[in-house]
């Protein structure tokens, strides 16, 4: 029931992610339109707000469905019975650092809440809002981790083992 | 030993023990960042770490990244292969190599739309692959001249890796696009030609002979090609005209792509949504690793490392032409183990200022780093193109990884002439902005 919670919220988040990348192109269209109707219509800052909110938000639904690379080498080639402390291990680690990465991203961006810092262009946003896109990104992404270490603990295979888009780069 | 050795020694090992036990790429190198901003800078890493993945998370000239991304992925589910083949064999069937060209000059007409070698080998073989076996082609030959060929998607504009490394060494976008064209079409030559005296002095391994067409045919055949042609003159064309930005040479392209599959019947809204979902993959992945590079970066600034760097290169005398050597066959090292945007991002703190400190010209390095990425995607054990090419003929990564062999030491002949001639790289990029 929680697991199917959490990854309906990582799912969630990658439609959001996905409706940004979106937005880039549309915000770059209108100003390319703009354009020629002699109207500067300045778009740079807010896509790349909208990069921000896409890449982080996606992070969770990327990582489920096996897309952050990885080097499998030694994790391939370790006989089965290491194979699942390796994964263990793995998650563990990605927790950790996707944890501390969250409580530093959400202090910082509290700080920038408290102190009302906007943004330098011409939109002049309070940058604590797509700041915490970010922040949501790494919670999701921490949340999906433990949902994912938790299918590992129980012996399954996990989600990410399988990557469903073959050509990454 | 003094404390910037050990804090390189300590970044190392991290590194080889983060990446090696299987952690994800990004993370570990967030972790790297981490361990040496600990122990080796006196100064709390957590809000300064936030700072910098915020700051590297919004840049504006990674916004052209999943653009490209987008739009590639468009063309892969178009129906693009089959009008390439169409459109591009009558032209090829009568060189020495018949179709087996079609690998090399399809790719290349794919690589000026889309800007990863996965998608352009993947595109291509989509549809080569069935139809050269159909001819009885030499297998290996034809598996190596597409893998070897599909990396052309890095080197030929628009470029997903060229858009990285213009972020992190702080160089145009733009320039890198225009100064990897005539590289490209070097590589070309050298792949066809390679193709054909290697079908000269093997007439026994040839395929069956297609059929004669005449010139009517061929122009008719040819006007498939119209669209996909149209939209690589839209893209490099304003770029190199400085009409328009690379993130909006990307958004006409994407488009253009859209408008494309509309013409092939082949848009419709589970492919549209199946595009974009893809797309925020993997430029998610990608945005990612920037991301946490820059947190390594800065670590490894605060640590000093850069500056040690460029004072080794400095003090070992090895020149430009040394320092690329060591780095090339540093490059292929980790090309074994890892794909291309996580070798350049992973080595770039510690390689650019060395670059800076032998007087190398930073877009010629580019596009170097380029082609020897090129080469990191054809060596086993990991290489994507190998991967691709695994799915689309089921044969092992062993036995394509040797029938690619001769493609990498082509590219590697490559890097030779753009050291020995260094015009073919900056000529075009400083034509266009004087």
């Amino acid at each position: 029931m929680l697991r199917r919670t959490i990854r309906k919220l990582a799912n969630l988040c990658g439609w959001m992610a996905a409706a940004f990348l979106a937005g880039i192109a549309v915000a770059t269209a209108l100003q390319i339109i703009a354009r020629q109707f002699g109207k500067p219509v300045e778009t740079t800052e807010l896509s790349g707000f909208f990069l921000a909110a896409a890449t982080f938000l996606a992070l969770a639904h990327t990582f489920v469905m096996g897309g952050h690379v990885r080097l499998g080498l030694v994790a391939d080639f370790a006989p089965k019975g290491l194979r699942r402390p390796f994964e263990i291990w793995a998650c563990v680690f990605a927790a950790l650092i996707v944890g501390y990465a969250g409580w530093h991203m959400t202090a910082f961006t509290y700080e920038t809440y408290r102190f009302g810092d906007l943004s330098p262009g011409l939109l002049a946003v309070p940058l604590w809002i797509p700041q915490s896109a970010i922040c949501v990104g790494l919670w999701v992404m921490l949340l999906s981790i433990i949902e994912q270490a938790s299918l590992v603990l129980s012996g399954q295979l996990a989600d990410y083992e399988t990557n469903v888009d073959s050509a990454v780069e | 030993m003094d404390q910037v050795q050990l804090a390189f020694l300590v970044l190392a090992l991290c590194l080889l023990v983060f990446l090696g036990s299987g952690v994800w790429i990004s993370l570990s190198l967030l972790a790297a960042g981490l361990v040496i901003f600990h122990f080796f800078v006196p100064i709390d890493a957590g809000s300064i770490m936030a700072s910098t993945m915020w700051d590297a998370s919004w840049n504006w000239a990674l916004t052209a990244l999943p653009l490209f991304v987008w739009m590639g992925e468009i063309l892969m589910r178009s129906g693009l292969s089959s009008s390439l083949f169409r459109g591009l064999s009558p032209w090829v069937s009568r060189l020495p190599g018949g179709l087996m060209h079609i690998n090399v000059f399809g790719c290349g007409v794919m690589a000026a739309v889309s800007g990863s070698s996965a998608v352009t080998a993947a595109t291509v073989g989509r549809m080569s692959i069935p139809e050269l076996k159909a001819r009885n082609y030499d297998s290996n030959m034809m598996v190596g001249s597409l893998a070897g060929s599909g990396t052309f998607g890095l080197l030929i504009p628009p470029s997903i890796i060229m858009i990285v490394y213009g972020v992190i060494a702080q160089q145009s976008v733009a320039r890198l696009f225009i100064a990897g064209i005539v590289p490209g079409l070097v590589l070309i030559t050298l792949f066809s030609a390679y193709i054909a005296i290697w079908s000269l002095r093997h007439p026994d391994r040839q395929g069956a002979a297609p059929e004669k067409s005449t010139l009517g045919e061929k122009l008719r055949a040819s006007r498939e090609l119209i669209p996909v042609v149209a939209l690589i003159v839209a893209i490099i064309g304003s770029i190199y005209g400085g009409f328009a930005t690379p993130t909006e040479a990307a958004t006409v392209g994407i488009f253009g792509a859209l408008l494309l599959a509309l013409i092939n019947g082949t848009l419709s809204r589970a492919m549209f949504l199946e595009s974009l979902m893809s797309a925020t993959r993997i430029s998610c992945m990608i945005s990612f690793i920037i991301a946490c590079a820059a947190c390594l970066s800065i670590a490894v600034g605060f640590a000093n490392i850069p500056r040690a760097a460029a004072e080794w290169v400095q003090s070992m005398n090895l020149g430009p032409g040394g320092l690329i050597i060591v780095l090339t066959v540093f490059f292929l090292i980790m090309g074994c183990f890892l794909e291309g945007i996580s070798i350049l991002v992973l080595s770039s703190a510690v390689v650019l200022p060395m670059i800076e400190a032998a007087g190398i010209d930073p877009i010629w390095f580019g596009i170097y780093a380029v082609i020897v990425i090129e080469c990191a995607q054809i060596t086993p054990p990991v290489g994507f193109n190998l991967i691709v090419l695994r799915s689309l003929t089921g044969q092992s990564i062993g036995r394509i990884a040797r029938a690619t062999f001769p493609f990498m030491c082509l590219l590697l002949f490559a890097i030779v002439l753009i050291y020995m001639f260094p015009g073919l790289v900056t000529f075009l990029p400083n034509l266009m902005l004087g």
